[in-house]
């Protein structure tokens, strides 16, 4: 009968052969990490995207319940008629954990030739050579392109002087306000609350009224932000390398917001740190019990669906809030199109990125996918409601700085614990700030850019 | 001579006769070699790097290690993951084992009852989440409040609570888990002998005596499975309170592995979180080591 059994030593030769065989395979030479793919397709003649063609792969986000029926099939169609030579396969993401998703994708260099992303993501992927320039393409396809957006935001934009990504919607951070609501607390419903002097009036009124005049959740940066600027704060030095988090205007937002949990100006269901149970709490305030008078947000699509479930209401819109020297400044909104160093047709999603973002065809995508357009040529042919066209005109507030371009997303792991700390009464807002500064500065130091 | 040696069949060489079974088990150690081995060695070396996932990795010998030593955050995730394990694993064995205990007597709703207290590790985590997120609403309105409040005792703050957070969730985790160790238990009485019961009811031993000292004794390598795989499983909670609390408030539900993915992916130090996870293996694997001897130690104080 044959003998099944194997000595120790042949066991371990098994493995090793199996091991070494792996390993060796593992090893074989690929691109570091951050490096253009090998192969990738440069600019391949002296008139960059001239003479693309192929088919380019890109990564899109869901703006509506069907974006590839209400959206791209009619834009990738158009775009068939302009370039017949380049087919467009727009692939639809998931929101969930996107930054992730697109980080693993380009360490893997497994990306698209283009995609959505955001304008905090512009130094990350740009000092990791994951992106391209788009200087060249766009001085060669559309050399108009450029002047069509604020300067302010384009600066923003652009890594040691090359600009890296272009917006393809944008919002700013305002409220929508019932003002049914604001007559029944005794405010005037054409006026809306502008500084934050005005909020807490408008709080404490409601309050009055078993009412609340808005609702707060610790773990929305841009709310924390909005206050932030209206109180003269910021979060970052300018040169990126401080965090102001212990700034006296940034303590001064932390009480603030301690203090509307506090007095029970604000749902208690914000406090919590969870960000599906707080949205959805909130939200239900504002739409199903009408008990808030203004939800602040910059999803333009969050406010067409409340505009859709609260029927037979007035609704308004408030502005972005001004700080005491009568500046306004507005977290932004910035979903851009840039095009991945790994991409294998860059030609052909240059062409594709310079036409989308005409004037014509933003403002399609933001008139279809509840978004304002990022340029003044654009929101001219915006096919909205007089509301909606209120929120755009909010986007000239919108500032991109060393606030938004360095360590933005990292701040929410810092704020948010001990916002939330603080806003439930475990410990004291200026402790809060402080330990949020702390750690954040922590960061910087161990992150260096 | 030369004919002893004539008739003498040549053996085929070792390896052919092998041939067969390594054919049959490469597969799985290539694979396990692939997605087992090679990520645990990578991120051994990634955690004596910094490194941002995007960039080349710093060499930093042992400054990500240095640097838990020192955070608060680190050393919070530790304890929170420990207690947790403490409150998890033991009601969820216990309330299991009396599940299948009682569910061994119902008869022909056997299968009825078993698939009821089992559909909950069948249901999406999210939906749970979602669910008990609701009930758990910290003001008047929330339902679990709600029925307090019908029975005279004050709304309670739940999630958002520093002490009632972490009881909180851990509620949610023995509802959504205690069915698949229902199972295990099922399994386990199922192999205990009738006759060592019967025979111990002869001798005299009632409901309680024969539990303790035939069927726990019997049931020595459930319970060993059960406690092992479940403290496990306590070190790896993540989705429950990533969904539930995120961490919060002031990092009191904030297990081990939120703290890794929170640096991993969202603060993006790959090597600080790689050098978090290979803290968590060593005490896995301890504490995997001393139930072992613990348990084992046990039943035979029992047998003795």
């Amino acid at each position: 009968m044959l003998s099944t059994r194997m000595s120790r030593r042949q066991v371990l030769k098994v493995l090793g052969i199996a091991g070494t065989s792996v390993l060796a395979a593992a090893c074989a030479p690929v691109a570091a990490p951050g490096a253009p793919a090998a192969n990738a397709s440069s600019q391949s003649s002296s008139t960059p995207g001239a003479a693309a063609s192929g088919s380019v792969v890109m990564w899109a986000f869901p703006l509506t319940q069907n974006d590839p029926e209400t959206i791209w099939n009619p834009l990738t169609e158009k775009f068939k008629k302009d370039h017949p030579d380049i087919q467009v396969e727009v692939q639809m993401q998931s929101w969930d954990a996107r930054r992730e998703k697109m980080l693993a994708a380009a360490a893997a260099q497994a990306t698209p030739d283009l995609a959505y992303l955001n304008n905090d993501m512009v130094f990350s992927f740009a000092q990791a050579n994951a992106i391209i320039a788009l200087d060249d393409y766009l001085q060669s396809l559309s050399p108009d392109l450029v002047g069509e957006y604020p300067t302010g935001v384009i600066n923003g934009l652009k890594y040691q002087g090359k600009l890296m990504m272009l917006p393809i919607l944008s919002g700013a951070v305002c409220g929508l306000y019932n003002k049914d609501l604001y007559k029944q607390i005794g405010l005037d419903p054409t006026k809306n609350p502008q500084t934050i002097d005005d909020i807490k009036t408008l709080a404490a009124q409601a309050k009055a009224q078993n009412l609340y005049g808005f609702a707060y959740r610790v773990n929305n940066l841009e709310s924390f932000t909005s206050y932030l600027y209206g109180l003269g704060g910021h979060l970052l030095s300018p040169d990126h390398q401080t965090s102001l988090l212990d700034s006296e205007e940034s303590v001064a937002t932390f009480n603030f917001i301690a203090d509307l949990f506090a007095k029970e100006y604000v749902p208690k269901a914000g406090a919590t740190a969870a960000s599906d149970a707080a949205a959805a709490a909130t939200a239900d305030y504002f739409v199903q019990k009408q008990q808030v008078a203004t939800e602040y947000t910059s999803n333009m699509s969050l406010i067409k669906q409340y505009q859709q479930q609260i029927q037979g209401v007035d609704l308004g819109i408030t502005e972005v809030l001004k700080a005491a020297d009568g500046t306004q400044r507005s977290t932004p909104t910035l979903g851009c199109l840039g095009i991945f160093a790994s991409g294998k047709n860059k030609d052909g999603a240059a062409v594709w990125l310079t036409w989308v973002l005409q004037p014509e065809n933003l403002a399609f995508y933001n008139t279809e996918g509840g978004f304002v357009p990022p340029t003044a040529k654009a929101r001219d042919k915006w096919n909205v409601d007089p509301v909606t066209k209120e929120w755009g005109s909010q986007v000239e507030h919108i500032v991109v700085d060393q606030d938004i371009q360095y360590y933005y997303n990292n701040n929410i792991n810092f704020i948010q614990p001990v916002l939330s700390a603080a806003v439930l009464g475990q410990m004291s807002a200026e402790d809060a700030a402080k330990q949020a500064a702390q750690q954040m500065n922590d960061y910087i130091k161990q992150n260096p850019l | 001579m030369a004919t002893m040696q004539g008739s003498v069949r040549r053996k085929p060489a070792r390896w052919r006769r092998y041939l067969i079974w390594y054919l049959f088990i490469a597969p799985n150690i290539i694979l396990f070699l692939i997605f087992g081995l090679l990520p645990i060695i990578a991120t051994v070396l990634i955690s004596f790097t910094r490194w941002n996932i995007l960039g080349s990795p710093t060499w930093l010998g042992l400054d990500n290690f240095q640097r838990l030593s020192h955070d608060n955050e680190f050393w919070t995730s530790l304890r929170v993951t420990g207690v947790y394990a403490i409150l998890f694993v033991l009601p969820s064995a216990a309330v299991a084992l009396g599940q299948a205990m009682l569910i061994s007597l119902a008869g022909r709703w056997q299968a009825f009852f078993r698939t009821v207290y089992f559909i909950p590790v069948v249901t999406s985590i999210t939906v749970i989440a979602m669910i008990w997120g609701w009930l758990f609403l910290p003001d008047d309105t929330g339902p679990l409040n709600y029925l307090l409040g019908a029975i005279g005792i004050p709304p309670q703050s739940w999630l958002q609570s520093l002490n009632q957070a972490l009881p909180s969730v851990t509620l949610v985790a023995v509802w959504s888990a205690v069915g698949y160790y229902m199972v295990l238990w099922i399994s386990g009485l199922q192999g205990i002998p009738q006759e060592l019961l019967d025979a111990a009811m002869v001798d005299g031993a009632n409901v309680w005596t024969r539990f303790w000292r035939v069927t726990l004794p019997l049931l020595r390598p459930t319970t060993m499975f059960i406690v092992v795989i479940g403290t496990i499983n306590a070190f790896q909670a993540f989705t429950l309170f990533y969904l539930l609390t995120g961490g919060g408030p002031l990092y009191n539900t904030t297990t081990i592995v939120l703290f890794i993915y929170k640096h991993a992916f969202r603060l993006q130090e790959m090597g600080y979180a790689s050098a978090a996870s290979m803290v968590l293996v060593v005490i896995t694997l301890i504490a995997t080591l001393i139930q072992r001897s613990a348990i084992g130690g046990w039943s035979d104080e029992l047998y003795s």
